[in-house]
């Protein structure tokens, strides 16, 4: 369980994290989202006690990180950076972190087995691809058996069978409630793997919300029409908030109408349907529509 | 599209499915990490290495040198009579110094250039039982590491004039000569914590460096340019000036002895104060 209140950083006078609030429930897998340079790593980093906060406060199972007893099994993090000496092997650099809290040498063979590690456990992690670095990474958040992880992009760098691996990882991890904080930018992944979602932009907060409630806002009702003569709905819907996108000859988008009033109004105008698909927004479009205001970093749209 | 239910409850499911967890950050755990983590890097181990060697060995080749070349002759002459046999012994420890600065530095700001300084500090979150346990368990390595190289370098030294033919008891040896091995292998120790807190400090292995060297080489030689009398006066309280006093064979407990130890131990001290608040209160 992680809840932030009023939550800031600055930087000089750039603020990083602006007033942020959130919870992490225990249960579930909560996304952090937002675009480079929203604040999503340095709010991880102050949950895990790296960066103070200028303001606010952030609290672990009801603790602030620094004051906790045994923070390796309150809190699992793997942040975005690469957090170890590429001269040491995997193997001693879990040892040297289990050694802080008495954890034993059965538990850092377990984590080095279930994340496929065991192979290059006595390997210099210098030598590691991005891929094993990633698995090193969740293996040292799962040292403590914690109740509470967060994982800042873990699939960076992982094959298609690593990522539907920590998939399944962050489902059973959530599944025996233990509360996880997961930024990605992988939108589909998100979409699969995420019970809620929180979306930082500029430092703030745009969104707190579940998927479901996040994919069925409002605005976001996109109906696909194909048929002979659907090129007559636009003057037939027009109203306020209502638009017809043409797609092909036979077929449109429309948006702001409900599916069964398109039917009805097609029916009483002998439209011959072929189809009538309501489509839900996908989270990416959501979340580029939340975020379109404040992007960091923007790339100019191929000419 | 997934938009999968949670697979419990979420309110209170936390608490119920977790045994209350045995495991405490300690400082003896704290301990045993930075043994792990300063025995795992190999900079480390061929810092001490490196530094081990020089401090055993230069004496002896100094000696050897200097017996080596002697004129026919003059040793049975007894013109070596008077050798100080075990300074020459410690002289080694003017250069290895310099490597276990470098040593006190990298063990910590490897850490920072690496990033492992931020598992190490999300592990012990408190941070000041990290920087303490790396001083604890660093200054004791280079203790011991820099006693027995001590040891062996004067025993190897007398080896040497003994081989060309200096009489044993004319090499002055007495009760100081292991007193010197304590003494000397103390200041090599607190160097090397002082060095480390300075790396804490800066937090980068060039700076750290370049901060360490120049208080063992810079610092003196400003001072011995310097004519002001009070200039002068600083002079007993620079650390290598007050680990050379120390270290030496032949040191009486004085009161230039007493004053010598007192600075060792405040440079080093003074530092991790500093460390320590900069650790405590800067972001990691």
């Amino acid at each position: 369980m992680i809840a932030a209140q009023h939550l800031t950083k600055r930087y000089g006078a750039k603020v990083a994290v602006d007033d942020v609030g959130f919870e992490v429930r225990p249960g579930l897998v909560t996304g952090f989202l937002g675009p480079n340079g929203a604040g999503k790593s340095t709010t991880m980093r102050m949950i895990v006690g790296l960066d103070r906060p200028d303001a606010g406060s952030v609290t672990v199972s009801g603790v602030p990180y620094r004051e906790l007893r045994s923070p390796l099994t309150e809190v699992g993090a793997l942040l975005d950076a690469k957090a170890w000496h590429p001269g040491r092997t995997a193997e001693r650099h879990l040892l040297g972190l289990a050694a802080t809290h008495g954890i034993g040498k059965a538990r850092v063979r377990e984590v080095l087995e279930l994340t496929g590690l065991e192979a290059v456990a006595r390997k210099r992690v210098g030598g590691f691809s991005l891929g094993m670095g990633q698995r090193l990474g969740i293996a040292a958040a799962l040292l403590g058996d914690p109740h509470t992880l967060i994982l800042d992009e873990p699939v960076n760098g992982l094959d298609p069978e690593g990522v539907a691996w920590v998939r399944r990882l962050l489902r059973s991890l959530a599944g025996e409630g233990r509360a996880v904080l997961l930024s990605s930018h992988l939108m589909s992944e998100m979409a699969q793997v995420a019970d809620r979602v929180v979306v930082l932009g500029r430092g703030r907060v745009l969104a707190d919300q579940s998927i479901d409630e996040m994919l069925s806002s409002s605005g976001t009702h996109l109906v696909h029409v194909r048929g002979s003569g659907v090129d007559r709905l636009p003057q037939l819907l027009a109203a306020d908030g209502v638009t017809v996108t043409q797609l092909a000859p036979d077929a449109v988008e429309v948006s702001g109408v409900p599916a069964p009033r398109i039917a009805q109004v097609a029916v009483a105008n002998a439209i011959d349907l072929e189809e009538l698909s309501p489509r839900r927004a996908t989270l990416e479009e959501r979340y580029m529509a939340l975020t379109n205001d404040a992007v960091e970093y923007r790339t100019e749209a191929v000419r | 599209m997934t938009t999968a239910t949670p697979a419990t409850s979420a309110a209170g499911a936390r608490r119920s499915t977790f045994r209350e967890t045995p495991h405490r950050v300690t400082f003896a755990g704290v301990l045993r990490s930075e043994w792990i983590k300063l025995t795992s890097v190999r900079s480390i181990g061929w810092a001490i290495a490196i530094a081990v060697v020089i401090t055993a060995g230069l004496g002896a080749l100094a000696t050897l040198a200097t017996l080596a070349t002697a004129p026919e002759g003059a040793i049975e002459q007894g013109m070596f009579a008077d050798m100080p046999v075990a300074s020459l012994g410690a002289a080694g420890l003017l250069v290895s110094q310099l490597v276990f600065a470098v040593l006190g530095v990298i063990a910590i700001t490897g850490e920072y250039g690496s990033g492992q300084i931020r598992s190490s500090l999300t592990a012990v979150p408190r941070r000041l039982p990290v920087l303490g346990a790396k001083a604890l368990v660093l200054g004791l390595i280079a203790f011991v590491a820099s006693g027995i190289a001590l040891a062996v370098g004067m025993a190897s030294t007398v080896g040497v004039a003994l081989a060309f033919g200096v009489e044993l008891d004319s090499m002055r040896l007495g009760g100081d000569v292991p007193l010197a091995v304590l003494t000397g292998a103390a200041y090599l120790a607190l160097l090397t914590v002082f060095s480390l807190a300075v790396g804490a400090i800066v937090r980068s292995g060039a700076g750290g460096i370049a901060i360490a060297l120049g208080v063992l080489l810079v610092l003196p030689t400003i001072v011995g340019l310097v004519p002001f009398e009070w200039v002068q006066d600083a002079s007993p309280y620079l650390l290598p000036n007050a680990g050379m006093t120390m270290s030496m064979p032949g040191a009486e407990p004085s009161e230039d002895f007493w004053r010598a130890l007192a600075v060792t131990v405040a440079w080093p001290a003074i530092a991790l104060l500093g460390a320590g608040a900069a650790m405590v209160r800067r972001d990691a």
